[in-house]
């Protein structure tokens, strides 16, 4: 393949590979299970640490020549118009509107779920989720990035009641019990059961949830290969094998797995078939490209522009745009006035300062001034009475050399 | 039985004790009394067009200005969420109408937020202990236990709560996840949020809704990037991709809905139908020109929004304070 092509062909940027999974985030697994099932060997993989370099912040991203494009279904959008792909040909208006509707309940309901697994659970947040990120960031970002990444599906997590806050208390206690010098409290049995059984209540809760979407997807699949009994995957297919793909992973609290393996190996088989149609062999892995641009220093610093993604822009999102100017220019504006009217209050204040500085400034000269008269004074005195002890030397000298001739 | 004690009071101690109290006033009686609750009434945001008004009212008018007759247009909340117990209060058919008050800030309301169904205490509900008195001041109902008390009015929904099968049932769980995720983030991202001075200047800030960090399905990047040294702040959105998914979820409800009377094909309203109707309200009356054409164009869903919109206003009367 001449360079040329190789240069044009789209590149898909998702977060690096560990030990555990193809990628940390269900939407980067979906987005290449989808273009490895559509598109194969037409496109590149780079493994990207850095989420800033993504034109919305967020993996994964699509770039492709000057164009890019963020987030699964922006992606698919893309093959889709580019590649004249459409696994969902076949199905009927009402079909496709109930599959839009269904993409959106597995990103939210599993979606959570899986956060749950990676971020909320401590077990598999200390052990797993966290080594992982650690493995793939640079200094200093593995320090403090891997917990901001955490913090920020805290939100998601609490509105949805699956963010353990009693876990995660306990083990930011127990981190600094950890490394104080001191002698470890006396354990308490009372509360120690007291707290098992909030876990077990939580636990089930977390079942519970779990149970309530994987019953609507293992009945609408039924025997079938794939939904709506299609050929191929369909993108509903394909993001639901990302998220049980995640979750199978063996972890050190496998509290969502034994759950998919005991009550619904329908679905385990299914997300097998996708990940086996999409990879039916280990070599099958598209090229990687070599990262060309990693963290630098100009990443430690807040920055407030976001990256423009290419393309054109909605009204709506121009609109938005020109607001945030308008009020922008507003503020600095409204902080420069106050500052000069600010200033201008204060203008006999500063005039007496102005004054006192010039005092000082004389003041200083004068005495300065004098000093150097002074020394002035005393090397012309110097002067004077060099020369005249030169002066005297030399009538002397000049005596000397009259007398021998007399 | 007798508590017994070690330890007696000395005769001059508690000779000197029994003075006291030195002076007892007779009780005084409240000049406000709650009046007695007699019928259902919700608690809720204020309608769009008195939303300057009602700001207005909290912060100079008097007591006793607030109520005048208003016209029937404005019995609608403005806020998503009330907007969808209120449909969801009308579409169960109660039998009787419901009073809507917006003179209640939320801080009043449970947990700080709105909307609350105030209601007269049934002596034959279970959750009530035997011997509590009613006071008249009735009970004070967070919007999740309104489900609960219409189930007790009107009769419980069934297992399948009014969807015409299993399937539907299952599928309604999709469409509420499409309208409260991609369509809600919509609304907070495209939506400007009105502010009035004294808002802006007040150090506590009553929360209305969700926050769009809890609505996205993953979470925004923060403004100043994720790697920077500094604490994040900010967030940043991406528009295109949660416009672009806006737009796929209304295209994909219009398509849906059909010429269906209610969703999903069901013979009566069900609680999707009041979600879908809160959000088409709400989206018809926004300000943003991108979110009201997108709902606009589709005459199926402008259609239905204006006969299910009929039903709802009908169902509620205003608060008058007696």
């Amino acid at each position: 393949m001449s360079i040329n092509s190789a240069k044009s062909r789209p590149v898909l940027h998702i977060w690096p590979k560990t030990e555990f999974s193809l990628s940390l985030d269900p939407a980067c697994i979906a987005s290449l299970l989808y273009l490895q099932t559509y598109i194969p060997e037409q496109y590149e993989v780079e493994f990207c640490a850095n989420p800033d370099l993504s034109p919305s912040g967020q993996l994964p991203y699509l770039t492709h020549g000057l164009h890019s494009v963020t987030g699964y279904q922006g992606i698919i959008r893309y093959a889709s118009t580019n590649y004249h792909i459409d696994p969902t040909t076949s199905l009927d208006p009402v079909r496709k509107a109930q599959l839009s509707a269904r993409l959106a309940h597995i990103e939210s309901s599993l979606g959570e779920l899986t956060s749950h697994v990676l971020y909320s659970l401590t077990a598999n947040w200390t052990a797993s989720t966290r080594p992982a990120l650690v493995s793939i960031l640079p200094v200093p970002q593995k320090y403090y990035l891997p917990d901001r990444i955490r913090l920020s599906h805290q939100p998601r997590l609490e509105a949805a009641e699956l963010w353990n806050l009693a876990a995660i208390e306990q083990e930011e206690k127990a981190e600094k019990e950890r490394f104080a010098f001191r002698r470890k409290a006396k354990k308490n049995k009372k509360a120690e059961e007291k707290a098992k059984f909030k876990e077990t209540v939580e636990r089930n809760k977390v079942l519970d949830k779990a149970r309530a979407v994987l019953n609507i997807y293992s009945s609408l699949l039924g025997d079938s290969k794939f939904f709506y009994g299609v050929e191929r995957p369909t993108t509903l297919d394909i993001l639901l094998a990302a998220h049980i793909y995640l979750l199978e992973q063996d972890q050190p609290d496998n509290l969502i797995k034994d759950l998919l393996t005991t009550e619904y190996p329908r679905l385990v088989a299914h997300a097998d078939i996708v990940y086996q149609g999409a990879f039916p062999l280990p070599s099958t892995f598209p090229a990687i490209v070599s990262p060309q641009s990693s963290f630098t220093l100009r990443s430690l610093l807040p920055s407030f522009a976001p990256n423009h993604s290419s393309g054109p822009k909605s009204v709506a999102v121009q609109e938005q745009e020109r607001r945030f100017a308008i009020m922008r220019g507003l503020f600095f504006g409204g902080a420069l006035l106050v500052a000069g009217a600010y200033i201008s209050q204060q203008r006999d204040a500063l005039v007496d300062l102005y004054n006192r500085i010039q005092l000082v400034a004389a003041m200083a000269a004068a005495y300065y001034g004098a000093e150097e008269n002074e020394e002035d004074e005393d090397n012309e005195d110097d002067d004077e009475e060099e020369e005249e002890d030169v002066d005297e030397e030399a009538q002397g000298e000049g005596d000397e050399i009259h007398e021998p001739n007399e | 039985m007798a508590n017994t004690s070690l330890f007696t009071i000395p005769e001059p101690i508690r000779h000197l004790f029994s003075r006291f109290p030195l002076h007892t006033y007779p009780p005084t009686t409240a000049p406000y009394h709650t009046p007695r609750i007699t019928e259902p009434t919700l608690w809720v945001h204020p309608p769009r067009s008195h939303l300057s008004k009602y700001s207005k009212q909290l912060a100079s008018e008097p007591e006793g200005h607030e109520n005048k007759a208003r016209e029937l247009d404005d019995v609608l909340s403005s806020d998503v969420e009330c907007l969808k117990w209120q449909a969801y209060l009308a579409l169960r058919n109660l039998g009787q109408k419901v009073t809507v008050r917006w003179d209640v800030s939320a801080d009043g309301g449970v947990d700080g937020r709105l909307p609350n169904l105030h209601v007269q205490i049934d002596p034959n509900s279970k959750g009530i202990e035997a011997g509590i008195k009613d006071d008249g001041e009735g009970e004070l109902l967070a919007a999740h236990l309104i489900p609960e008390w219409v189930d007790g009015k009107v009769g419980d929904v069934g297992a399948l709560e009014g969807y015409v099968d299993e399937a539907a049932r299952d599928e309604s769980r999709a469409w509420v996840s499409l309208l409260e995720g991609n369509v809600h983030a919509a609304l907070l991202a495209f939506e400007p949020q009105s502010h009035t001075l004294f808002s802006l200047l007040m150090p506590y800030q009553a929360t209305t809704s969700r926050s769009i960090e809890s609505v996205l399905p993953t979470p925004p990047a923060p403004l100043t990037g994720w790697s920077t040294l500094f604490r994040p702040y900010g967030t940043r959105l991406d528009l295109p991709s949660i416009e672009f998914k806006y737009k796929d979820a209304i295209a994909a409800l219009s398509d849906r809905l059909g010429t269906d009377r209610w969703f999903l094909g069901s013979s009566a309203p069900t609680a999707l139908d009041a979600l879908a109707f809160a959000y088409l309200h709400t989206i018809l009356d926004s300000k943003s020109e991108t979110l009201r054409f997108e709902v606009s164009r589709r005459v199926n869903l402008v259609a239905w929004e204006q006969r299910v919109s009929r039903d709802v206003k009908n169902a509620f009367k205003l608060y008058t304070r007696s």
